[in-house]
């Protein structure tokens, strides 16, 4: 970025050396252009603003409005209901619950997914031999569909004769019952979303990594710092923004859990799984509640806004 | 922040193939959901949509080739959507838009949500008569559940109990079998913890499969079933606190917890570790839906059903029932509402390959054919048809419907200890209130 914008100010003087030296009927000419220029930005943006409006605005606006109603999914009763559905929400247990699970999930799986993924990219970057195996095993299960994904773990995790249950019953150890008690069910949703989604934060370390320049660490060995000095001195502190960023996404990402969840335990064993965005499809989609599922996703949207403008002041704070 | 590229190229990468998988998604499903309704009544031709995969699927499309074979000018386009909570959402907003498929498959549990708000057309008997199908061909209790004040609804095509399936060979080998080589009537709790416990010792792991973790119906299947063989009385509609018989319903979950002992029963089995435990030998009876007979069928050579056995005094089986349904519809054409009697007159007809797949053919005619007598095990089991359970009739119960979810997910955790039958039956009720007192938004 500094590259452009340095080479932004240069040319910046000179166009306006040129524009004050020029006939005042060349003045008009590039107001033309400029304008033309213009005309034409539209045209280009246009589609992608249509889109846009079509599939964004215009939801967002009409999920508002339907937030304050009592739509229906099947059409009928659309009568305004005030703050009725968002008062409903706040003493809705349910919600309460899948929102404390959707805050324990995130807590559960930001942390492994930023260490294990950054861990595995410096165990891959210090060079560990046969990297291409390691840059596959990491990356792919990130490439597999999560229906496919769920189904893998959903097999090991069987009781009787999963591969994890099938261990330990070998073993001579009592069976684990992963997903049908309330404690472990999510652990084991945690366990499934690192392995499956660890490849995406595994490559932007790895990449960032491979950016560090060579003589940092040269300079550093001839000052005499050791391995771990250089982890902490130079690696770390040089991948600070692509870890800033990385929490942010993974935070979000969490949030937002459905997927994996709905397959795989389909909220239980009674709730105790069940992510809000999960809630919100239950209500509007299985319930045909639309007006309701609107106002517990504008309540979502609202904290979510609230965590990100925490999360930026206090990232911006720390890379400032 | 906003400057640094590294930043900004995953996110736009990410997001923009999210957005284009997401477009793409919503072009496919628009474009296909716009296409077929118009084109369909355009051409005479009539929709129809099913929730029947596997051999369930393969049954139904059988049928519907040869209906459209025999009857001359008849077109039809036959779409398959995933069972469960998305078709009836798909169909729910299909019937709301006008725009549906001329005749559906609907789960006869679902009517009282959708039949009261004007999703369905009723049917018009005459037409129906004019087919050859009349109320006498049905079973009462079934024809009457078809109804929703005074008009007919649903055209039923089968009735598909929860029943017991077991594996004769190894039944044998666990002195279970009678002098007529099939099960010994099961007659109690302690006569069925009894029977699975010698079945264990026969396969050397369990006595009897039951697949309820996770999944969205199961234990309601089990529990409600069983409940209705006490005779316990209940009340479930809007207007009135919920209620059931406590002492009757501890007793049902009492039993399934003594019978999860690890050995007659595993505690924790979900839907496909069940079925796969069943027909790999490693149980030799599983508590199932009937629709599960192909796949049993093809694993087990020697396979033995019966109903629900009575083990709380009234013979009972839990049932729903397949029906065929009128969503509604904006343009009435008179060739094309034929065209689906037609289709629909024919595919009852045809419910001798229905039969097949291990349901009840709900049309009588059909079920007194010396070629239904002739199947097995669907005879064995055919008389859960005759005492069948249905859901509460309530707008919020059913198939496919967060209501099962919910109750399943209490029972669930009463089934494998995590919480009291008593702390069970009050989430129970409470649930199921707080359900009552929820708007009706059909």
């Amino acid at each position: 970025m500094s590259s452009l914008t340095s080479s932004n100010e240069a040319q910046a003087p000179v166009a306006a050396r040129g524009s004050s030296s020029a006939p005042s009927g060349s003045r008009s000419t590039n107001a033309r252009a400029r304008s033309i220029q213009g005309r034409s930005g539209f045209w280009f943006v246009l589609p992608f603003a249509a889109a846009f409006a079509m599939f964004l605005i215009w939801p967002i606006l009409s999920g508002l409005w339907m937030s304050f109603t009592n739509q229906s999914l099947t059409g009928s009763g659309s009568a305004f209901a005030g703050f009725d559905n968002y008062s409903e929400a706040l003493g809705d247990a349910a919600l309460w619950q899948a929102l404390g699970n959707t805050v324990i999930f995130t807590l559960l799986t930001v942390v492994p997914l930023v260490v294990l993924s950054f861990v595995l990219a410096y165990l891959v970057y210090i060079g560990l031999p046969g990297q291409w195996l390691w840059r596959l095993s990491f990356f792919a299960p990130y490439l597999l569909p999560v229906s496919v994904a769920v189904a893998i773990w959903q097999w090991m995790f069987q009781p009787d004769f999963g591969l994890f249950n099938g261990l330990l019953l070998r073993a001579g150890f009592a069976q684990i019952p992963f997903l049908s008690e309330a404690s472990l069910a999510m652990f084991s949703v945690v366990v499934v979303t690192v392995w499956w989604t660890l490849g995406f934060n595994f490559l932007l370390y790895l990449s960032a990594l491979n950016n560090i320049p060579d003589h940092l660490y040269e300079a550093a060995s001839i000052d005499g710092a050791g391995p771990w000095r250089r982890l902490f001195s130079i690696t770390i502190p040089m991948i600070n923004r692509t870890t800033v960023m990385i929490i942010m996404l993974q935070i979000l990402a969490s949030l937002k859990v459905f997927e994996q969840i709905f397959l795989l335990t389909n909220g239980g064993p009674n709730g105790a799984t069940r992510s809000v965005l999960e809630y919100i499809y239950d209500v509007g989609f299985t319930g045909y509640r639309l007006g309701y599922a609107s106002a517990i996703s504008y309540l979502f949207f609202a904290l979510i806004i609230v965590i990100s403008i925490v999360q930026l002041r206090v990232m911006n704070r720390k890379s400032a | 922040m906003g400057h640094d590229p590294t930043f900004r190229t995953p996110v736009s990468r990410r997001s923009i193939l999210q957005g284009m998988l997401g477009a793409g998604g919503l072009l496919a499903a628009g474009g296909s959901l716009a296409g077929c309704s118009t084109s369909a009544s355009a051409s005479g031709g009539v929709q129809l949509w099913d929730l029947f995969q596997g051999a369930d699927g393969v049954k139904m499309r059988s049928m519907i080739a040869s209906v459209t074979a025999s009857v001359s000018g008849l077109s039809v386009k036959p779409v398959t959507l995933a069972w469960g909570s998305p078709y009836y959402t798909k169909l729910a907003m299909s019937s709301a838009s006008g725009k549906a498929p001329q005749t559906a498959i609907m789960h006869l549990s679902r009517l009282a949500g959708y039949a009261p708000g004007g999703l369905l057309e009723p049917y018009d008997l005459d037409l129906l008569a004019e087919q050859g199908i009349r109320e006498e061909d049905f079973a009462p209790a079934v024809w009457k559940s078809c109804q929703y004040e005074g008009e007919l609804y649903a055209v039923p095509l089968d009735t598909h109990p929860f029943i017991l399936f077991y594996n004769k060979d190894l039944a044998k080998t666990a002195g279970l079998l009678g002098a007529d080589g099939n099960l010994t009537p099961i007659e109690s709790p302690d006569a069925m913890i009894d029977a699975a416990t010698r079945m264990a010792a026969v396969t050397g792991a369990q006595g009897i499969s039951f697949g309820h973790v996770t999944d969205t119906g199961q234990s309601w299947r089990l529990f409600w079933g069983l409940y209705g063989q006490t005779g316990g009385d209940y009340t479930i509609s809007v207007g009135s606190p919920a209620s059931i018989d406590r002492d009757k319903a501890r007793d049902v979950i009492e039993f399934v917890v003594r019978l999860m002992d690890g050995t007659a029963m595993p505690a924790t089995q979900n839907y496909p570790g069940a079925i796969s435990a069943f027909t790999s030998g490693q149980t030799g009876m599983i508590f199932s839906g009937e629709w599960e007979l192909p796949a049993f069928a093809e694993a087990i050579p020697n396979l033995g059903a019966v109903p629900m056995p009575t083990m709380f005094g009234t013979p009972a089986s839990y049932a729903d029932s397949h029906a065929w349904v009128l969503p509604r519809q904006l343009d009435h054409d008179p060739e094309t509402t034929r065209r689906t009697y037609e289709l629909v007159a024919g595919i009852l007809k045809q419910s001798g390959t229905w039969a097949g797949a291990g349901h009840i053919p709900a049309y009588a005619p059909i079920r007194e054919t010396p070629e239904y007598a002739a199947l097995t095990p669907q005879t064995e089991y055919a008389s859960a048809g005759d005492n069948p359970v249905f859901d509460p009739p309530v707008w919020f119960a059913g198939a496919g419907t967060e209501f099962q979810n919910q109750v399943s997910q209490v029972l669930t955790g009463a089934f494998t200890g995590a919480m009291t039958p008593d702390a069970a039956i009050d989430s129970l009720l409470s649930r199921i209130d707080a359900m009552l007192l929820a708007p009706n938004p059909t």
